[in-house]
């Protein structure tokens, strides 16, 4: 569950965080939120009212300026972006940033193989991805060339194949069409229902129906409305 | 006083103090120069807290340039020898120093340049005759550089984010992960620089032999002061090292 207040011990928690950017206005002043390990959150609100901005500061990519940002009880200060990816997969909302290599079926293995794993469980994992997520015809193409939706497909199959325990998605169904967004949802019901907590950013409001989230509405940075 | 120069005054400022880092090769001089640059850049506005900072996370590649410096240019008396090589020589040194003076002075004196706005800098160069063509790559590249240093640390983060562990990569193994960096900042700043284009191909840039601006630069009277001051200062300056130093 997600809450307002930091009482619960939770999986991600945000304690009385302040975050602007450089030289602008305050984003968010003294927001606290709890996300725990299962289930589904869903983070809407109007374009510009800080969704991703929340979603940046749960995985540490950007640092509040006051307070602090929990993983396991630990500050995201304290852990590196390595091990905070061993645990949490995130979808960034241009899958562009997180593509690196000149292959479809490399960029699936692309961690595993920094990460020590044997090839043979690697390649039976990707064939299993490219097959779930409809890439096994482009797997010789350059990722970089595939369509915005397939990019987007890919970039889901690169986190869901690290097998983290938690995902935070930032607008995953931008340009996936209807049979990718039903393939998207059935996707992660299927990850819910085994235990992956989720985070879904998104101003999709039927996704996020369909997938029976919790709501977390935020407007100006300020959390205007939950359903939690 | 400063803060308000013409964008042209601080065009040849930054040229004032550039050329005879470049062209002095005398550590105390090289010292003055990079004393006044970080004066200048503190009285025009820069932001030098948080250039400092940046340049204090790459101080281990100023030592590099320090030393190897020493090991091509060495010369006087010999201060380290590994084997037969020599890795550290006073006068080495002394060359190793001035070379990162001279780069200091340049990246110091070019954030002069930061307290204008993109639009001021292309109208300047208009002004001072660089076709518009020209001023405008120049404005471009200006722009694109904090967005490519953002990206290559986002590249990073998003890197160690598939659960990637830099810290403990044995050093071959990290090397070649950073080769994988620069693919997606290769490719996107080749997309991004194809929707420029784009994008200015649709507004008709250059449908006509010339342009009006409603921006207008005029000189002030402190401009007419530092000029003149400027250019006297560096030509005396270059003249008396090369001819009475």
């Amino acid at each position: 569950m997600s809450s307002l207040s930091g009482g619960l011990l939770g999986f991600i928690e945000l304690k009385n965080v302040d975050f602007s950017y450089e030289g602008g206005m305050p984003v968010f002043e003294n927001i606290s939120l709890v996300f725990s390990g299962t289930g589904c959150t869903a983070i809407t609100g109007p374009n510009g009212s800080g969704k991703t901005t929340l979603g940046k500061l749960m995985i540490g990519i950007i640092e509040p300026l006051n307070g602090s940002v929990l993983l396991e009880g630990k500050n995201l200060k304290n852990i590196t972006p390595g091990q905070t990816g061993q645990k949490i997969g995130y979808l960034f909302q241009n899958p562009d940033l997180q593509l690196f290599t000149l292959n479809v079926r490399d960029e699936l293995s692309f961690a595993g193989r920094f990460m020590g794993r044997s090839d043979g469980s690697i390649e039976s994992e990707v064939d299993e991805m490219l097959r779930i997520f409809q890439l096994s015809r482009l797997q010789d193409r350059i990722p970089f060339n595939l369509s915005r939706g397939e990019r987007q497909r890919l970039a889901l199959a690169c986190l869901i194949i690290n097998s983290p325990g938690y995902l935070i998605l930032d607008e995953p169904t931008t340009g996936l069409d209807s049979t990718g967004e039903k393939m998207l949802l059935d996707l992660l019901r299927s990850q819910i229902k085994n235990g992956t907590g989720l985070c879904v950013i998104s101003h999709d409001n039927d996704f996020i129906k369909a997938l029976g989230c919790r709501i977390i509405r935020i407007d100006k940075g300020k959390i205007v409305d939950k359903n939690v | 006083m400063f803060k308000k120069l013409d964008v042209r005054t601080k065009i040849i400022i930054v040229l004032c103090i550039s050329t005879p880092a470049v062209l002095i090769q005398d550590p105390y001089i090289l010292t003055a120069v990079f004393a006044v640059s970080i004066l200048l850049s503190l009285f025009t506005g820069s932001n030098l807290k948080m250039v400092f900072k940046k340049l204090s996370n790459v101080w281990y590649i100023f030592l590099v340039l320090v030393l190897l410096q020493s090991i091509f240019s060495g010369s006087g008396q010999k201060l380290l020898s590994i084997g037969g090589l020599t890795i550290l020589t006073a006068g080495g040194i002394i060359k190793g120093v001035e070379f990162v003076l001279r780069l200091m002075i340049i990246i110091i004196s070019a954030t002069i340049m930061t307290t204008s706005n993109h639009r001021e800098i292309i109208q300047g160069l208009n002004q001072f005759k660089v076709p518009y063509e020209i001023s405008f790559m120049v404005s471009v590249a200006i722009r694109f550089l904090p967005m490519l240093s953002s990206e290559i640390k986002n590249t990073l983060i998003a890197v160690q984010l598939r659960g990637i562990e830099i810290e403990k990569l044995k050093f071959f193994k990290r090397i070649s992960l950073y080769r994988y960096i620069f693919y997606p900042v290769l490719i996107n700043t080749v997309k991004k620089a194809q929707g420029i284009s784009i994008a200015m191909e649709a507004r008709a840039f250059r449908a006509y032999p010339y342009r009006t601006s409603y921006l207008i630069l005029k000189f002030r009277a402190i401009d007419y002061f530092i000029i003149p001051v400027s250019f006297l200062l560096a030509i005396s300056l270059i003249l008396y090292y090369y001819f009475f130093d």
